[in-house]
């Protein structure tokens, strides 16, 4: 009996040297409800031909930021999807592993939009591939603007203005939106797009540490449009603290003639007919720009990354090349409404031939990426300054001070 | 061996896997948490260095730690006095048996067995300007000017919350006071009667010492539950408008998961448990001397 069982125990120790644990892949595509979420699981499950675990991972992302944080040193997830900040915040922290000597040898490489590839460079090394990307722009409201006799604001001044005048003066209608609640990445996203006209840059990153290159005047200037907008009737008060749903299923809903969003809206149109009508009668245009300002608005970019702690580098990155496959990237990124950021993808007829993806596709060179920060600190703050002045709190200037005070304050963790 | 050794051997034994599983889930989570609030412990700190009281002195020293501590206990007293007050007002009501109180029975249980992130998904999609329910519902009555985004307006964000937290547990206060009530001797009532006690006087009298062990447990478990809740507030307001809505749950998290700073993380929630200990063994130790 003894031997017996000593046998087994042998066996399944070199059971375990000669069979390897399956690869691991987490990808919010595959977990998250949405319209694609079937064809892409199966595209990817037709295709493969390594043995990678049925689990996918959590849906949400700020789920995947935990768990990745807590089990990553267990080398699973070995292949993992993220955005922007969360890259970065995993690449400080040593969960990810360096790509530079896989993608220097990659053939697909000269594919890619190089602003998207430079997005996930952090302290010199590429630390993912892009899979999906978007920068933010006005949407209007086509039909608003004609039988209004309007003109599609070019400049700051002239959105605020032309916000009011159509809260003012259109029934049922509110001029503009923006989300502002408490920890909001959009209220984020939104105030960058605007700020980033101002400076390209929040943070100067060297060897030697980070430090603020954000002044106080720009942050003001960004932060009283917040104001205006609020105060002088483009937005309505009591819609402060408002969130995404709000923005984006208010804007479809009709309710919103304009607003600045991404490409994702565009799924709408599969909820609701009516939904479908307002987005036919949108229109896509920049961002206004600031007077003395430059164009520039908020670059997303989606990296598929590899885990540092993965026991099989060469299968994780076979698999990561596997989930950013020009068909693969074709699917996710047009059944999603998002950009590729594959010059050969972006030339598929599906990409090519759709007004809203090559609408959006005009402005991409004007998207600017995100400093290599961990910038969840930098985001709350953001956000409070943005709701001390909305609730008067403070005055735009007062609040320019406070954030650039706090953001000075923080930067050597960043 | 005895068979009394025996006997004390393998009831050690049943309850082995139980203790493993409490010492591994419970025990040694909050000793590694107090361990890690000696530290500056973080993700991107690679050999965490012992720091002293320095993450506790930095909490209690901090202005906005306390208005945040004293929002919690505000959130508390609220939220667990409303829910004890109609809580037992409504198992009152059915320990009375009128017509159709098994419906009631019935359905009053449905926003306790709801989970916390649906409950806070509806009402967050009730509150939406424009186009939520109650808004929608104001529009229709005539109140128009009264629509807001209810979860982004200062004077508004904390009572919905208390709401929220009352709509959800106050079900748990009605069945178990309503089973406790059931369990009250009809006898008592009677000899009360008969020496003349009005109906105030029963409850006063009877009633309410009756229900003390029962109120004592509902009681402890929520005031220590919503201390620690956090996925109301994180849902629906995430803290805001202003930190109108931050207690010390949400402070935790934003520590932890924003800001990943484990060990000023784990400070706070020492701190906490310290807190919900102390509350535990004092108000325990009112309530069996007052029963003694």
């Amino acid at each position: 009996m003894k031997a017996k069982l000593l046998g087994i125990l042998i066996l399944s120790l070199l059971g375990g040297l000669v069979f390897s644990a399956p690869l691991s892949l987490w990808h919010t595509s595959f977990v998250s409800e949405w319209s694609g979420k079937d064809a892409v699981i199966q595209m990817f499950e037709q295709n493969n031909d390594q043995d990678v675990a049925g689990d996918y991972g959590p849906a949400l992302y700020r789920d995947v930021t935990q768990k990745l944080i807590i089990q990553a040193r267990t080398g699973t997830p070995d292949v993992v999807e993220s955005v922007l900040e969360q890259m970065f915040t995993f690449a400080k922290a040593g969960l990810l592993y360096p790509l530079d000597e896989f993608w220097d040898a990659y053939p697909d490489k000269d594919e890619y939009a190089q602003n998207a590839v430079d997005a996930l460079r952090f302290q010199g090394h590429l630390y993912g591939i892009p899979y999906n990307t978007n920068v933010r722009l006005l949407l209007y409201r086509k039909s608003v603007f004609a039988e209004n006799g309007l003109k599609v604001p070019e400049t700051w001044d002239e959105l605020i203005n032309t916000a009011a005048y159509i809260t003012k003066n259109v029934p049922d209608m509110q001029g503009f939106m923006f989300t502002t609640k408490t920890r909001e990445v959009r209220a984020f996203q939104e105030f960058m797009s605007f700020y980033f006209q101002l400076n390209k840059h929040m943070f100067n990153v060297t060897p030697d540490g980070v430090e603020v290159v954000a002044t106080e005047e720009q942050l003001t200037r960004v932060l009283d449009v917040y104001q205006r907008m609020f105060f002088e009737g483009g937005i309505d008060l009591n819609e402060r603290g408002a969130d995404w749903k709000a923005l984006d299923y208010g804007y479809t809903a009709g309710k919103y003639a304009m607003v600045t969003v991404g490409p994702w809206i565009w799924s709408h149109r599969f909820e609701e007919d009516a939904r479908g009508e307002v987005l036919d009668d949108t229109g896509i245009v920049a961002i206004p720009v600031a007077d003395d300002g430059t164009p520039g608005t908020y670059m997303e970019v989606k990296p598929i990354s590899i885990n540092a702690y993965t026991e099989d580098p060469q299968g994780a990155w076979e698999l990561a090349k596997q989930v950013t496959s020009k068909d693969f990237q074709l699917l996710i990124d047009s059944m999603s409404g998002v950009l590729s950021p594959r010059n050969d993808v972006m030339q598929m007829p599906e990409m090519k031939d759709n007004w809203w993806l090559s609408g959006f596709g005009k402005y991409m060179d004007t998207g600017v990426a995100l400093d290599p920060v961990s910038w969840e600190q930098p985001q709350n703050f953001i956000i409070e300054a943005i709701q001390k002045v909305i609730y008067k709190q403070m005055t735009p200037q007062q609040a320019g001070a406070w954030l650039l005070q706090n953001l000075q304050r923080i930067a050597s963790s960043l | 061996m005895t068979n009394e050794k025996k006997r004390a051997l393998t009831g050690y034994l049943v309850l082995a896997p139980v203790l493993v599983v409490f010492v591994l889930l419970m025990f040694y989570p909050a000793l590694k948490a107090f361990f890690d609030s000696f530290t500056n412990y973080s993700i991107f700190v690679q050999q965490p260095m012992f720091v002293g009281l320095q993450n506790y002195s930095l909490q209690l020293s901090n202005p906005e730690f306390w208005a945040i501590f004293g929002r919690t206990l505000l959130l508390v007293g609220l939220a667990v006095s409303l829910q004890y007050v109609l809580g037992l007002s409504l198992a009152l009501l059915l320990k009375e048996d009128l017509k159709g109180m098994k419906w009631v029975k019935l359905i009053i249980m449905i926003p306790w067995v709801i989970p916390v992130a649906s409950t806070v998904v509806m009402f967050d999609w009730m509150m939406i300007p424009k186009y939520g329910l109650v808004n929608m519902f104001l529009e229709k009555v005539g109140l128009g000017g009264w629509t807001r985004y209810w979860f982004g307006d200062p004077q508004f964000a904390f009572p919905l919350i208390v709401m929220m937290h009352v709509w959800r547990n106050m079900p748990f206060y009605t069945i178990t006071l309503f089973a406790a009530l059931k369990s009250i001797p009809k006898g008592f009532y009677e000899a009360a009667q008969i020496d003349g006690a009005n109906t105030w006087k029963r409850f006063w009298h009877i009633t309410l010492p009756q229900l003390k062990v029962p109120s004592m447990i509902v009681i402890v478990l929520h005031v220590l539950w919503t201390f620690n809740n956090f996925d109301f507030i994180y849902l629906s307001t995430g803290g805001g408008p202003v930190g109108t809505t931050e207690v010390l749950a949400t402070q935790v998290y934003q520590t932890a998961w924003t800001y990943f700073e484990y060990g000023k993380a784990s400070a706070i929630g020492i701190l906490m448990m310290g807190l919900m200990l102390a509350f535990s063994l004092v108000y325990i130790k009112l309530v069996r001397s007052e029963s003694a």
